[in-house]
């Protein structure tokens, strides 16, 4: 009788794994963008500078043209006529492929990996992630992109939450606005989150500027479209109630069991 | 930016509560982050998007302000500089007055350079209501000469900076590029070796002022300063943001240079501060020299109202289009041919190049300082182009 197997012994449990919080929360994003026709694509986090920036209008003069506001990375460029290699500061480079490759109607989304040289922090990282989206044919006007990410927004944070469109400036997109919604912390009052304002920075977005459409090689006088991007960091904090961005990277099992 | 209520009524009514205000210029686009109380009085702080250049100064606000609340602006009078009555007692100069020259050498980093010289002046402190304005902004008031640059810089988003006119060698001003290692002691007290990327103010002998960013010790204005030259100029801002880099060392002045200033506001700035000088410190101008280009006439922006409400999914009319950029400073044309309008901008909306950003003005104060009230429309996974679409709500902000 030695080999004996005990059965009153408890089983092994298996541990079970999980998608990580920004996992899940760009998984959350696109699902409902995809319903209304978006397409997800993915681009390079190593990018050249011309996709960073010129094609985007933001000109040699910008103040995050130089080294210290962008990771130019030491390897000779592959295509010299791109421009130096950086790791991308956004999603953006990304609509300009996309553009270069096909033909409007346009509905995309893209996630992913972003890198700004950040001093790390409570609230900044220097990765992080965003989601971006652009619409692209012969009449997508203001009013729509009001409409879709009101929509998105509804969806998201809850069909009663306030939200608002202020005026701002991209240099890729006229007219440009950000999106806010009421503070999930004070409901509008003013605290400490939402540094005394009310309300919440959510999301970038504008229509596209006719120098990026002319950048991609599409006739700018025929098309007219909107874009708009989300940083998936500050989403998934707002609608987490997490207070320190770090804790995202710092892959801390306590942490990471929780969602 | 700081912004005090008190100052900003100078140049535009103002009938709304702060918050309210404040409200209107954040739905704008000028982002009030907080509004303090210094004084008794409301100063408020906005965040000013690197685009708008003609913002970074509080005749800029008001002129939005004015656009919003559909006021009139009232700017500052131009007044007279010199004194015909005093010109038989003119004050003696060590330099004469005739020998100021200005030369400027590097034609792409300085523009416009203006200098007046003012004599006879007496150096003591500012009125209190200059000082007041000056501390509700963060500035320390030094004397009526430095606050007074101080003042109209805020004032008009113009830079300046002012002279000691004995101090420069042989009353001579050189715009040019730093010689390979020369060197020269900030205002702040630092010694610096420059290097030719940086561009300076230099009189017969030496660099004297960091172009754009600083003055240097050694032709500052002191106490005992009788003669002032006062510096307005237009600077590129690509090098005097590298400068500013390159030196560690950032000021109101490279702040605005950086971002753009109006090339027809350096005279307007120079006038202003000279006829504060002669008025707050007892001078007279003795002569002024203008050099540089004559600023760059803008092409008309031509506008299409079927393309705007195209882009912006609100129905726009050439009238309404019309008087929105009117009020906004724009010179407006159109011919009877052609449905097409040809807009030119005022000098200082260095931003409005494409029609597009005159569709973001529409946008903006035709819906009366708020994105809200125009028609949304959510897209759907079918091709809707057989729907037919809703009139627009136009929904009006009420006054308060």
């Amino acid at each position: 009788m030695a080999s004996a197997l005990d059965v009153t012994l408890p089983g092994s449990a298996v541990p079970r794994g999980r998608l990580h919080p920004i996992t899940q929360t760009m998984e959350a994003i696109l699902s409902l963008f995809v319903p209304m026709g978006f397409e997800i694509i993915e681009g390079p986090e190593l990018e050249y500078e011309w996709y960073n920036f010129d094609a985007l209008n933001i000109p040699a003069s910008h103040p995050s043209r130089e080294s210290f506001d962008t990771f130019f990375v030491d390897s000779r460029s592959p295509e010299p006529r791109r421009g130096r290699l950086l790791l991308r500061s956004h999603t953006s480079p990304v609509q300009v492929r996309v553009m270069q490759r096909r033909k409007p109607p346009l509905r995309i989304l893209v996630p992913g990996a972003v890198f700004r040289p950040d001093p790390l922090d409570a609230s900044h990282s220097f990765m992080f992630h965003q989601v971006e989206g652009l619409v692209v044919d012969e009449r997508a006007n203001f009013s729509d992109l009001k409409g879709t990410l009101t929509a998105f927004v509804e969806r998201f944070f809850g069909p009663a939450t306030k939200v608002r469109f202020r005026p701002h400036f991209f240099p890729f997109t006229e007219p440009s606005a950000e999106v806010d919604i009421a503070c999930t912390a004070c409901r509008g009052q003013g605290c400490s989150t939402c540094g005394r304002k009310g309300w919440l920075e959510i999301l970038g977005c504008g229509m596209v500027h006719p120098n990026v459409f002319k950048a991609a090689g599409y006739d700018a006088v025929k098309v007219q479209g909107f874009a708009f991007g989300m940083g998936v960091e500050r989403i998934a904090m707002l609608k987490y109630g997490i207070t320190d961005i770090r804790l995202f990277f710092e892959n801390d099992l306590r942490f990471l069991e929780q969602f | 930016m700081k912004v005090p209520l008190e100052w900003l009524k100078d140049y535009v009514a103002i009938r709304l509560k702060p918050e309210t205000l404040a409200d209107r210029l954040t739905m704008a686009g000028l982002e009030v982050t907080g509004i303090a109380m210094v004084n008794g009085q409301a100063v408020f702080d906005i965040e000013i998007t690197p685009n708008r250049a003609d913002c970074l100064s509080i005749i800029g606000i008001a002129r939005e302000v004015a656009a919003m609340t559909g006021q009139r602006i009232k700017l500052p009078q131009r007044q007279a500089t010199s004194d015909k009555r005093q010109a038989r007692t003119r004050p003696t100069l060590r330099t004469p007055h005739s020998a100021l020259r200005i030369r400027i050498e590097d034609r792409k980093g300085c523009r416009r350079y203006i200098g007046r010289l003012l004599a006879g002046v007496t150096i003591g402190p500012s009125p209190s209501w200059m000082q007041r304005r000056l501390l509700a902004c963060g500035i320390r008031p030094i004397n009526n000469v430095v606050d007074i640059t101080n003042y109209v810089l805020l004032e008009s988003g113009q830079p300046l900076h002012a002279f000691d006119f004995d101090r420069l060698a042989q009353g001579v001003i050189l715009v040019r590029r730093a010689k390979p290692k020369e060197a020269m002691t900030t205002l702040d007290g630092v010694a610096r070796t420059l290097s030719p990327d940086v561009l300076v103010i230099a009189d017969a002998a030496r660099a004297v002022a960091v172009a754009g960013v600083m003055g240097g010790v050694g032709s500052e204005v002191t106490p005992r300063t009788t003669a002032v030259l006062l510096e307005s100029a237009w600077f590129d801002p690509v090098i005097v943001r590298r400068t500013s880099r390159a030196l560690g060392l950032a000021s109101e002045s490279s702040y605005r240079f950086e971002r753009g200033v109006d090339q027809v506001g350096v005279e307007t700035a120079s006038a202003r501060a000279a006829s504060l000088i002669c008025r707050l410190a007892g001078a007279a101008e003795q002569a002024c020299r203008d050099v540089g280009a004559k600023p760059l006439v803008k092409p008309a922006i031509v506008v299409d109202a079927s393309l705007a409400s195209r882009w912006l999914g609100l129905p726009l009319s050439p009238a309404q289009i019309r008087s929105s950029l009117a009020r906004l400073g724009c010179r407006v044309s159109s011919s009877e041919s052609s449905p097409l309008l040809r807009v030119v901008p005022p000098s200082f909306r260095r931003d409005l190049i494409h029609d597009v950003d005159c569709f973001e003005e529409l946008l903006c104060h035709i819906t009366l300082g708020s994105f809200e009230g125009e028609r949304k429309r959510e897209l759907d996974s079918e091709d809707d182009s057989e729907d037919k679409e809703e009139e627009p709500e136009k929904k009006k902000t009420k006054f308060k």
